[in-house]
């Protein structure tokens, strides 16, 4: 009987055990993130007779799960398509490089340089993609997991350096292999990368031997990096060979360890790349043009140097800012360095996002310029000065208001630095190595990071405020232009505030040729007295005489996004309710459309596309437009794409909600575009945001997203012939999201799923297979992985 | 000399027909892949030579070409069998070089002396290889030596001896550099054709490019067999990002400055600039960085211009145009555009790498300066040589000799470029020459038959081919079985002895299958090191 009850009590532990086991779900992660990776690629080498990419079509293919529709969302850009990766939260990044319009502080995501020096110095800790995240409240995916349980390597969003796996690379590089090997890859060509590469997997293979660890990543940029220069698909195979063989040896690692049957694997992408081995992607210098009379004579703001290579410049690898001056400024000629005018972000290259600075400010510029170098007389030097306060008294309002704004934020940093100065100098000076363990040290350090930057902002905002003061101080009275200069009055290396649409379409880039104009009545004569330019029309006329490849337009800009806000949108459609901003899409006067937005009674994002032509704003902000037959040839060439599934045309016409509109349109020429133009070009307000937050938000606001045709860039740091990304089509925002997992975490094999996502759904969808659901992500869980991971 | 091809070449320039082509609105045909073929061939003793056959564009009915002109013969020891596995590729001849006259050597020794003489040449003699695959770092031995042999011996003894030894050298180099790099492109040609990969594999045909490559750098000869699929990828990957980037480059510089560009297929490596005659006749801003010329805008040559113009229609423009073309680049050049062919100065080019020749031998030759020797012009050359290709001149001499080959290369066997202005292209070319050693590009495939027909002899004599793939394998085998002090110690019997004693490794027999698992042990050493390395 005793026998009996003991045979009873070990199968009960036993069963306990088992059931245990099954459920014990994704208990670690490890994720390889490859830039730039898109997923066509991988279906045509993992699906062939004798795949070339035998361990991906393994691993992937017959023993997990495969994303064939997995999208970016919003650009296909690498640092914010990462940030969404990284975060599962709306984009809050929108370019790899963004200005403040009214100090030109960069916020340069890419640079690694600074990060590093900042980091060995002990004054960062955190890329600055990460510590724009952290000052808005948004933590990572890594940040779910304690210190002590992560792993990640080198990327973009980056927090923490470990010495350890560069101190690894450098070493294993001259020291762990023998002098012949050493000797062969000098006379081949080193790679200081790939030893980096190497040691993060060194150290991956290490830590998954154990259990501490939970969250484990590695980044791979040479995809990327490679297609950026070269169409050959034997060389892009080649090192998509690399990544093959990585994978295997990762996958095999993790069958041999400890958690082999609770640790998922999974292999996800940023975006897409555009290349095909027969065409070339050609450049179109953006700089030049806005540097040049047709583009109104700026002094440019890029992130790097153009043409870095040739010049000895270039090779400084600190610069976030460069000031490219123009040669044909119409009022600003030698003051490149206080007046830059437009800001260009030009990475991933198929798009541009350009901000200009404010037009009125330009108004007010070019009529003080005037009359500080002219010196007119009598009635023209009158009604100049007229035009001058008339111009002010119309934006007094609204500059008084950012003035106060800003004050008011001052006031409230100048306390925050104050408390975060005595944080900072009660925070020990030297750590336990247990401290260090526990990343205490890398909190101060953040800390002290925080400290810096606010002091930096706060003499930055204080400058500016006090020359905006002075502008806004000026009266008729007292005026007399030869007393100042304009640098005085005029903040220096400022954008101030958006431009409108009618902004954009009237644009004063300087006084016109004949100089300032009377009118009949004797005041100025606003048509005649300044030189304009309609920048819709202007970029989309931009084209070459050497088109000189099959299929390629002749013109590099296929179209142009910029920002309608709701005030406009609602007088303009007064039948509609609960409209929010929209964005309107320009590709011809003729073909437009208008993205209107709203969200639903359940707090839902909907959108409709409603095709639009000749459309202008006026000076009070009311928007005109035509509203013209729906054909072929609007934006996003939706009606005429064979691939949209819908049932009817007239669905188009008809609001949806963004999952509605993901599945009628991935599959075509623009795939996600409607829903990555809302997500890019419009600020979602967040769970907890204050008016404050949004004001921050809208300083870094650019004015205008240029598209480039489909195999045009604007790239102008070097030459990117090989490929590109950053535009709305599919083969830019189409990436990769694949699956495996050990017995026990419940990710299916040999599974397809054609359900199309974005990666929205990435953190949301790991985070609920590991146990640890949020349901305040806005991402959806992918579903088919759901049921799975909720048995648990 | 010089007189004279000064006259030859006024006269041929003279002599260039104008084309007076009708007006065309069609675009250019897009030129297809030159056609090559294989010819494979048994060599007794267990081997056989692989022959590569180009056929000329320009051959006409009744042509010799027509039947295709040898370029590239290699030689694969098969051991006699038919498995692949125990295969091993030796020699690689590149059949257009044939062997320097005594008075082209005479001639490449002077200082200072930047012309072709290819006087006398007998092409009939057995060409030697310019590569030995076997023994891939022989040559980096051999030139060591020699450089040691020129700072010890020959420049301690005078200006005279030290230049006209450092020019010889550097013509020799220069020579052998631009033959391999011949051979090169031939053999990357066979990528295209997947058809020949019967008669060299994919395999085979990547350890010849890489090898090939290799041999042009110092001690490129010593890498591992096991790391030549690396080295040819990064080569490759260098290659395809080199005329990417040039193309983008010679394309937006056009654009800007308003002429017009065209390159010769996605996969060609040069590309024309041409003018409008019509625009150049105004004025207008021109930025010449990267493009190494003068302003044509103005230009009365262009004005004036009898050579060798198209008519054209521009669809984006809707105008017919007269083209005059500008200048030929190579876009297979680091950095940037390696200008060629200047058609307004066609001397220009030549006399640019005329003078950088000639401060290298003023320099190492007449004043002495070694940048081993002396580290202040060491470190001087050096930062000049950084700033100045910081900002894309063409520093690097095997570069300009890489772009150099590569043209004559498209010329001779790139279909459909116009008759016309492949003979332009081709005379102003050979203007380019500064190497004495080197042929003229049209004796070069005459002498590629009869080159190819000594070879023939070579293999069908019983003491010539034959012999040296018996004396090879039994290297091989000492290689195999004995230490290097061993056979250092065997090779110095074999000179001590005038060559009297010669270590035989076994009979022919045992000696095979020596060789045979040997070479089998080491594919699948270099096949498990390749998976197991990240």
């Amino acid at each position: 009987m005793r026998g009996i009850s003991l045979f009873f009590r070990v199968c009960a532990i036993a069963a306990i055990t088992a059931l245990s086991t099954l459920g014990a779900g994704v208990e670690r992660v490890v994720i390889v993130k490859v830039d730039g990776l898109p997923e066509r690629l991988l279906e045509r080498y993992t699906r062939e007779a004798r795949p070339r990419l035998p361990n991906i079509a393994q691993v992937f293919g017959r023993e997990g799960t495969w994303l064939e529709n997995f999208y970016v969302r919003g650009l296909s850009v690498s640092s914010p398509s990462w940030s969404l990766l990284d975060t599962g939260r709306p984009l809050q990044i929108h370019g790899n490089v963004e200005y403040d319009r009214f100090t030109l502080r960069p916020w340069d995501y890419l640079n690694f340089f600074p990060f590093y020096i900042g980091y060995a110095m002990s004054r960062r800790v955190d890329m600055p993609a990460v510590e724009l995240l952290d000052q808005r409240g948004i933590p990572l995916l890594i940040d779910r997991f304690p210190y002590e349980q992560r792993y990640q390597s080198i990327q973009l969003l980056q927090r923490g350096i470990r010495w350890s796996t560069l101190q690894g690379g450098l070493q294993g590089r001259f020291t762990s292999r023998p002098a012949k090997a050493l000797f062969d890859e000098w006379q081949t060509g080193f790679s200081m990368s790939s030893s980096i590469y190497i040691a993060a997997e060194r150290d991956i293979l290490r830590e998954l031997q154990g259990t501490k660890v939970r969250y484990l990543d590695y980044f791979a940029g040479d995809y990327d990096h490679v297609a950026h220069l070269v169409t050959d698909p034997a060389v892009q195979l080649h090192v998509l060979q690399s990544l093959d063989a990585l994978v295997g040896r990762l996958w095999r690692a993790i069958g041999s360890s400890p958690m082999a049957g609770s640790t998922a694997l999974v292999l996800v992408s940023d975006h897409g790349m555009n290349t095909t081995e027969d065409t070339f992607s050609q450049g179109y210098n953006l700089v030049d043009w806005f540097n040049g009379a047709a583009g109104g004579g700026h002094h440019v703001v890029t992130n790097r140097h153009p043409l870095t290579e040739f010049k000895l410049k270039g090779l400084d690898p600190f610069v976030s800012e460069v000031v490219t001056p123009s040669r044909d400024s119409f009022y600003l000629a030698g003051k490149s360095a206080e007046y830059p005018t437009v800001t260009l972000d030009l990475d991933g290259n198929e798009r541009a996002s350009i901000s200009l600075r404010e037009n009125s400010l330009n108004v007010v510029h070019v009529l003080l310029d005037q009359l500080i170098q002219r010196r007119f007389t009598g009635r023209l030097r009158a009604a100049a000065i007229e035009a001058l306060f008339a111009q002010l008294n119309q934006h007094r309002a609204a500059w008084g208001s950012r003035l106060d704004r800003i004050k008011t934020d001052l006031a409230a940093l100048r306390l925050r630095i104050g408390a975060q100065e005595t944080a900072v100098a009660a925070q020990p000076r030297k750590w336990t190595r247990q401290q260090r363990d526990l990343g205490l040290d890398k909190v101060a350090r953040r800390e002290f990071e925080r400290l810096e930057r606010w002091r930096d902002d706060e003499r930055r905002d204080s400058q500016y405020a006090l020359i905006l003061e002075r502008l806004l101080a000026l009266i008729p009275s007292d005026f007399d232009p030869g007393k100042f200069k304009a640098e005085d009055v005029i903040p220096t290396k400022s954008l101030g505030g958006v431009n409108s649409i009618y902004d954009l379409q009237n644009y004063v880039v300087g006084p016109a040729p004949g100089g300032l104009v009377l009118a009949a009545d004797g005041s100025l004569d606003w048509e005649k007295s300044f030189r304009r330019i309609d920048y819709f029309t202007a970029l989309s006329g931009i084209s070459v005489r050497n088109n000189v490849q099959k299929g390629v337009s002749a013109h590099a800009v296929e179209s142009v996004a910029v920002r309608v806000p709701r005030q406009a949108l609602v007088r303009a459609f007064p039948e509609e309710v609960a409209m929010e901003d929209g964005v309107w899409l320009w590709r011809s006067a003729e073909r437009q459309a208008l993205l209107l937005t709203r969200h639903n009674s359940e707090g839902r994002l909907e959108v409709r596309y409603v095709p639009a032509a000749h459309m202008t704003q006026d000076a009070a902000g009311d928007i005109h437009f035509e509203r013209p037959e729906w054909t072929a040839g609007f934006p996003l060439e939706l009606r005429e794409d064979l691939k949209l599934d819908v049932p009817s045309t007239e669905w188009l016409r008809d609001w949806h909600g963004e999952r509605e509109w993901l599945k009628a349109v991935h599959r075509t020429r623009y795939s996600n575009g409607i829903i990555g133009l809302v997500e890019a070009m419009l600020d979602p307000r967040l769970a907890g945001d204050d008016d404050s937050a949004v004001w921050r938000r809208a300083r870094l606001r650019t004015d205008m997203v240029v598209f480039a045709h489909d195999r045009w860039n604007f790239n102008v740091r070097g030459f990117n012939p090989g490929g590109n990304h950053g535009s709305l089509l599919r083969a830019s925002t189409h990436s990769v999201l694949l699956l495996a997992g050990g017995k026990d975490t419940g990710i299916p094999k040999g599974f397809k799923i054609e359900t199309p996502y974005d990666s929205l759904s990435f953190v949301p969808t790991i985070l609920t297979l590991m146990g640890k659901a949020e349901p305040t992500l806005p991402g959806p869980v992918i579903e088919e992985l759901r049921p799975l991971s909720n048995k648990r | 000399m010089r007189c004279w091809l000064f006259i030859l070449t006024g006269a041929a320039l003279a002599a260039a027909p104008r084309s007076l082509p009708e007006p065309k609105a069609e675009p250019r045909v897009e030129p297809k892949a030159a056609e090559f073929r294989v010819e494979r061939r048994a060599v007794n003793g267990g081997a056989e030579l692989l022959t590569v056959f180009g056929h000329a564009p320009d051959a006409s009915a009744g042509d010799d070409r027509l039947k295709g002109i040898p370029l590239v013969s290699v030689l694969r020891d098969t051991l006699g069998d038919s498995n692949p596995e125990n295969d091993r590729l030796r020699y690689v001849w590149v059949l257009t070089a044939a062997r320097p006259s005594v008075l082209q050597r005479v001639a490449a020794a002077t200082p200072f002396y930047y012309w072709r003489a290819g006087w006398f040449k007998n092409p009939d003699r057995i060409p030697s290889p310019v590569l030995d695959l076997g023994s891939a770092s022989k040559p980096v031995w051999n030139a060591l030596a020699g450089t040691i042999a020129q700072l010890m011996a020959f420049d301690p003894n005078g200006a005279f001896v030290r230049s006209s030894t450092r020019s010889y050298r550097n013509n020799a180099r220069d020579h052998r550099q631009l033959h391999l790099l011949e051979g090169l492109a031939v053999l990357s040609k066979l990528e295209d054709a997947p058809e020949l990969n019967e008669h060299l594999t994919q395999p085979e045909l990547l350890a010849i490019q890489a090898r090939l490559a290799l041999a042009g750098q110092t001690l490129g000869g010593l890498v591992s067999d096991a790391n030549l699929p690396e080295a040819y990828m990064k080569q490759r990957t260098r290659a395809m990002e080199e005329r990417g980037h040039n193309w983008e480059l010679l394309r937006q510089r056009a654009e800007a400055n308003g002429l017009y560009f065209e390159s010769f297929g996605l996969n060609g490596s040069q590309a024309l600039l041409w003018i409008a005659r019509q625009d150049a006749a105004g004025s207008r801003d021109f930025a010449g960085r990267f493009l190494s010329m003068s302003n044509p805008y103005g230009d009365p040559r262009i004005a004036n211009w009898a050579g060798y113009s198209e008519m054209r229609y521009l669809e984006a423009e809707q105008r017919y145009v007269e083209l005059v073309p500008l200048a030929l680049y190579s876009l297979d050049h680091p950095k940037a555009p390696l200008l060629l062919v200047d058609f307004r100065d066609t001397r220009a080019p030549k006399h640019r790498e005329m003078i950088r020749h000639a401060a290298v031998d003023g320099l190492s030759g007449i004043v002495g300066y070694s940048r081993w020797g002396n580290w202040p012009y060491f470190a001087g050359t050096s930062a000049w040589s950084f700033i100045r290709s910081r900002h894309g001149a063409p520093n690097s001499r095997p570069a300009r000799i890489r772009a150099y080959s590569q043209v004559r290369q498209w010329l001779a066997f790139d279909p459909p470029l116009d008759p016309a202005l492949r003979a332009d292209l081709r005379q102003r070319l050979e203007v380019l020459g500064v190497n004495p050693l080197e042929d003229n590009s049209n004796n070069e495939v005459r002498f590629a038959e009869r080159q190819f027909a000594a070879l023939e002899r070579y293999v069908e004599d019983p003491q010539g081919l034959a012999a040296r793939l018996e004396r090879d394998r039994s290297a091989e085998a000492a290689g195999y079985d004995h230490g290097l002090a061993t056979r250092a110690g065997l090779r110095a019997a074999h000179y001590a002895t005038f060559g009297l004693y010669r270590h035989r490794e076994r009979d022919a027999v045992s000696l095979a299958i020596r060789i045979d698992a040997a070479r089998r042990a080491g594919r699948r050493a270099t096949s498990l090191a390749a998976d197991a390395n990240p």
